[in-house]
């Protein structure tokens, strides 16, 4: 069972290899690093006192996340999750992956996995945009030291995990409703609908039960500007939303009565 | 005898419509079985319920003497196919779409150029499938079928997008596995000449229903009964009477005298008879009857 999974794991793997989701996942990780860092570049007359300030990836990480979460995350995360199905639905592959003697739940779960890895490829891509936004004026300028700050890898590692936590429910909604759909626009129009939905909903007292909100709320400055019941844990909930969403998806996805 | 594969009261509805009406499949094993009927016959409907590909409404399905539902994987281990269009990753290359399902078959690297040298797509190198004609991809799809060295093939009008040679090519491909590795296949098409030059064993379907099934002799059998001879003369009326006469039935088609296959002898005779009574004699041919018409003979039987 395990090895199957494995080999399953790598046989997914592969194939998203050149394929939409892939370059998604590279570009997304620098994209907004690299404004940031051309905005620094612009600024800088800035850089030599940001690079010696003890305050520097946290400025940098806050710049780069409220952008990322508000966002650039939950696009990415829809686009990504319905890409990797569509790969079946789009070159017809549906009935070869099928009839390949592996159990459906192996299937089912070795491509989830391989979207919950891309998106953890994301976020290790992100943060080395982050430190390169942090070092590389150093590079280009005499006058810039590079950052006196040690990078705080332990407190960015928690910070991260929690916004990982949050794109959960965004992944498990989006992965079930694209397994059922051969057309890309159902998947990802329901995705920009919902976001939407869960963006003009961070102003409810009961924000907190949208399921594509949480990565915004997870921002500081969101959690206590907006109307949206600090209280509630949302990571709880992203939780909760990920695990009933994937065993919806799974019990759709076995019982389904054409497979390919 | 054993069956390779077996169906037995097969039926299966799409949308309250019976595209399948009690189907008994019997495939031997080692044999190469043409499945044969028109478009929208049932073969596609019947290779899906097969593989598993579409939910079983009613009836078995036993592989390798064993039921597909209780041992869906084991079966699946031994087993190739290729359903419909070809089934590739566009943005892969030949190699990499074999390197997907190598690593779930977990068969030996070596058989991913074997298997493309097979299917002659050996020297594509790092084009993308995705730039592949559809021969080509169609070639993808059965190295891709073949990858797991399989016991049972189920081909789903395989030379579709091949050119002449493409075709020749597959056929001796497909009669060296059968002949040296003694793979069973399972090959369907509407073309009645394809099936004729490949298979050992033929089935036909039509309307969801098996029309024939048998060696290939006895469908040959089939057709030459379905076949008739066409005689143009001068005076029909007249030629009828001749024919019947000699106690073979006969009609009047477009002006031209239709009757049964007769033999030689007999066919030459009532030639002799008709220049004795003065009649001119313009035209005496066999027409062979296509796959449709051994169909409606069928239906009609």
């Amino acid at each position: 069972m395990e090895l199957s999974f494995i080999h399953s794991f790598q046989s997914e793997w592969l194939k998203k290899k050149r394929s939409a989701a892939a370059w998604l996942t590279i570009i997304g990780g620098f994209f907004i690093p690299a404004i940031i860092l051309v905005n620094r570049f612009i600024d800088s007359s800035l850089l030599r006192e940001q690079n010696t300030s003890n305050h520097l990836w946290e400025a940098i990480y806050n710049r780069c996340w409220q952008f990322m979460a508000l966002f650039l995350l939950p696009m990415g995360v829809i686009l990504a999750s319905s890409l990797i199905t569509q790969l079946e639905f789009k070159n017809n592959t549906w009935k070869q992956l099928h009839t390949t003697p592996q159990r459906l739940t192996i299937i089912f779960f070795a491509k989830l996995t391989v979207i919950l890895v891309m998106m953890l490829q994301f976020f290790i891509l992100f943060n080395i945009g982050i430190y390169l936004t942090g070092i590389i004026p150093a590079v280009f300028f005499r006058n810039v030291p590079y950052p006196l700050e040690a990078f705080p890898f332990v407190s960015l590692l928690k910070a991260n995990s929690m916004f990982f936590l949050d794109s959960l429910p965004i992944i498990a909604i989006q992965y079930f409703i694209s397994l059922q759909f051969k057309n890309f626009l159902v998947p990802v129009g329901t995705g920009l609908a919902m976001y939407t939905a869960s963006m003009i909903g961070l102003s409810w007292k009961y924000g907190y039960i949208l399921p594509y909100s949480y990565s915004a709320l997870n921002l500081n400055f969101m959690k206590n500007k907006g109307a949206v019941n600090p209280s509630a844990n949302i990571h709880l909930w992203s939780i909760g939303y990920f695990i009933v969403f994937s065993m919806l998806s799974y019990i759709f996805y076995i019982n389904k009565k054409e497979k390919g | 005898m054993s069956y390779c594969v077996e169906t037995h009261g097969l039926i299966h509805t799409f949308s309250k419509q019976t595209v399948l009406n009690n189907i008994n499949l019997q495939v031997l094993e080692g044999s190469i079985y043409g499945f044969l009927g028109p478009n929208g016959a049932g073969k596609t409907t019947t290779l899906k319920l097969i593989l598993g590909l579409l939910k079983k409404q009613q009836g078995s399905i036993t592989v390798f003497g064993k039921s597909f539902g209780q041992n869906r994987q084991d079966i699946l281990k031994k087993l190739g196919s290729l359903i419909e269009s070809p089934s590739v990753y566009g943005h892969l290359t030949a190699t990499e779409n074999l390197r997907v399902l190598q690593k779930i078959y977990q068969c030996p690297k070596e058989r991913i150029n074997s298997v493309l040298k097979d299917v002659g797509l050996s020297d594509t190198g790092n084009k993308k499938a995705g730039q592949f004609s559809l021969g080509m991809k169609q070639r993808l799809s059965i190295a891709v079928a073949l990858l797991n060295n399989p016991s049972l093939l189920i081909l789903d009008e395989p030379t579709n997008g091949l050119d002449p040679n493409g075709i020749i090519e597959m056929r001796e491909l497909l009669k060296k596995l059968n002949h040296e590795k003694g793979v069973t296949i399972i090959i369907s098409s509407h073309l009645l000449p394809e099936i004729e030059k490949l298979a050992t064993h033929a089935g036909i379907i039509n309307n969801g229903i098996m029309m024939f099934q048998g060696t290939l002799p006895e469908l040959i059998d089939k057709q030459q009964q379905a076949s008739s001879i066409m005689l143009e003369t001068n005076d029909p009326p007249k030629t009828i009477q001749i024919i019947i006469a000699n106690d073979i039935h006969a009609h009047i088609e477009n002006g031209k005298i239709m009757l049964p296959v007769i033999s030689k002898l007999t066919l030459a005779d009532i030639n002799r008879q008709l220049v004795q009574h003065d009649i001119d004699v313009y035209e005496i041919n066999t027409i062979k009857n296509d796959l449709e018409s051994i169909f409606m003979n069928l239906i009609n039987n």
